[in-house]
């Protein structure tokens, strides 16, 4: 709790200061919500209100060329009632040439559309969720440097080069992220990235996320770990199409290489920037000699609506099914089958 | 259920998904909006010290759209829109970046929020616009229905080809 008081002092200090430099930006966001979920194996009804992330967004212009973004967040942890204080993003950029940057610090791994796009903020997303993949394969934050650059000639094309600290920013596992992407018409971003990370000891690791805990996270030894993503998205237009896939491959000495996959799909319709009543499908399936999230299988299928009040605030509804994806084995780490209806209050302070 | 089994029913699901997405992606690709014509006489473009006196329209909306941060001289690119109530926003916002106000809106909180580039200013008339102009190394403004004299160094020459 030492921690969380301290980050609020550095915030109260830290914004009079930056207000002062007036080059400097402070924004928000955050989500409330309500949750009823049915969990089908032991006939249990579960209601939640749930106090969301609430998040402070600092950027502004050091110098000429180089400007500065930082995110910090408070996390209500239910299981222990304790408020979570961290550091999402914090990171110097210098814009040495035309639309090319070097970035240090620590960021958002750029694996997909949903990581480079949306972070953590929920006023963004378009569903209630993040993908499964988000939960087992994606390592969300990075710390390390980053080449960039973006929005490249008629296709606006834009790249990512970044080495930095593997999965969990424990600070031990180097890793490596190539990603590209274009936007060939406006509100369309198709991308592919590639991530490279050898961990070199699974157990710790899991250790730090509790998600992890499965058979896999016995496994002691070392990991190599690629992952190729592919997404495609389009908004700004009536019909909207996110999709997000992932293949995750893992390789140990032990059961060799393993391939898992995941696929999120989201459609939905905006009618008059107001209405947007959307259906989504996620899916994931490890293998079963993978040695990083264990033999798994899962399946999300759902419909919401999302109402937009403004820009800067929207409600979402979502009815969701989740259970273990058919015909598919991985019944050591059965997947837990039922329902859940969730009502979301997400806003930007902007 | 054996491992093949599940590999080539993933694969299967995989290459045809791919190929929807593939084909959609192109679909809209050929479907894209296209602007080749200037902006209307209504709107004037004005900047203080940036790189040039003349741009392309197509090169304005770049810029405009956030997706230049720096001049070529080093100045940090800062967007002065007249965004007033009295109809100038609906103008520009159709004009500029052929969206509604609140689309505008939306676009530009996404993109400070990637941290891709500063949020435009939103004055309040024109006369505000040249305030900032005047005050900001670097800045461009959007001028609707202006009726006086832009001074000389603050002139922007759009011009309908592609530089």
């Amino acid at each position: 709790m030492k921690f969380n008081y301290l980050f609020l002092v550095i915030i109260i200090f830290s914004s009079s200061f930056l207000f002062s430099q007036k080059k400097f930006q402070v924004k928000g966001f955050g989500h409330l919500g309500y949750d009823v979920e049915y969990h089908e194996d032991d006939e249990e009804v579960d209601l939640d209100y749930v106090l969301g992330e609430q998040s402070l967004f600092i950027s502004g212009s050091l110098a000429k060329k180089f400007s500065y973004l930082g995110e910090f967040s408070l996390n209500y942890d239910h299981h222990t009632n304790a408020v979570r204080a961290s550091i999402r993003r914090a990171r110097v950029k210098y814009n040495y040439f035309g639309n090319h940057s070097v970035i240090i610090g620590q960021m958002h791994t750029p694996i997909n559309y949903w990581n480079d796009v949306y972070f953590h903020a929920r006023i963004f997303y378009p569903t209630a969720d993040r993908p499964l993949s988000f939960s087992y394969f994606i390592p969300i934050h990075s710390l390390g440097i980053r080449a960039q650059g973006q929005n490249i000639g008629k296709l606006n094309f834009g790249y990512d080069i970044q080495s930095s600290s593997g999965h969990g920013i424990d600070g031990t596992n180097p890793s490596f992220t190539s990603a590209m992407h274009i936007k060939p018409v406006e509100g369309m971003r198709i991308g592919a990235s590639y991530y490279y990370s050898h961990l070199k000891d699974v157990n710790a690791l899991h250790h730090q996320h509790s998600e992890q805990q499965n058979a896999a996270s016995n496994y002691e030894g070392t990991l190599d770990y690629q992952l190729l993503s592919f997404s495609f998205a389009r908004f700004e237009k009536s019909l909207e199409i996110l999709n997000e896939f992932s293949t995750a491959i893992t390789t140990t000495d032990s059961l060799g290489t393993a391939y898992n996959y995941s696929n999120y799909l989201y459609i939905g319709y905006n009618i008059k920037e107001k209405h947007t009543p959307f259906v989504l499908l996620d899916l994931l399936q490890s293998a079963e000699n993978d040695l990083f999230i264990g033999p798994f299988n899962q399946l999300k299928f759902g419909i919401g609506y999302k109402h937009e009040f403004s820009p800067a605030l929207n409600l979402k509804c979502q009815l969701e099914r989740y259970t273990a994806i058919q015909n598919m084995s991985n019944s050591s780490n059965q997947a837990p089958n039922g329902y859940e209806f969730s009502i979301q209050l997400s806003y930007a302070i902007y | 259920m054996d491992t093949n089994f599940q590999y080539n029913y993933l694969m299967q699901f995989i290459k045809s998904t791919i190929s929807v997405f593939v084909a959609a992606a192109f679909f809209f690709l050929i479907n894209g909006n296209c602007f080749g014509q200037g902006y209307s006489s209504r709107i004037k473009i004005c900047g203080n010290s940036i790189d040039q006196k003349s741009f392309s329209k197509s090169d304005v909306d770049a810029i405009l759209k956030g997706k230049i941060n720096n001049w070529r001289n080093g100045n940090t690119v800062l967007i002065v829109l007249n965004f007033s109530e009295n109809g100038n926003a609906e103008y520009i916002a159709k004009q500029v970046y052929n969206k509604s106000v609140k689309g505008v809106k939306k676009f530009w909180l996404g993109v400070v929020f990637q941290g891709r580039t500063d949020a435009p200013i939103f004055a309040e008339d024109n006369e505000e616009v040249l305030r900032l102009i005047t005050k900001n190394k670097g800045a461009i403004g959007v001028l609707v229905d202006y009726k006086g004299e832009i001074p000389a160094e603050f002139k922007v020459k759009i011009t309908k080809s592609s530089l």
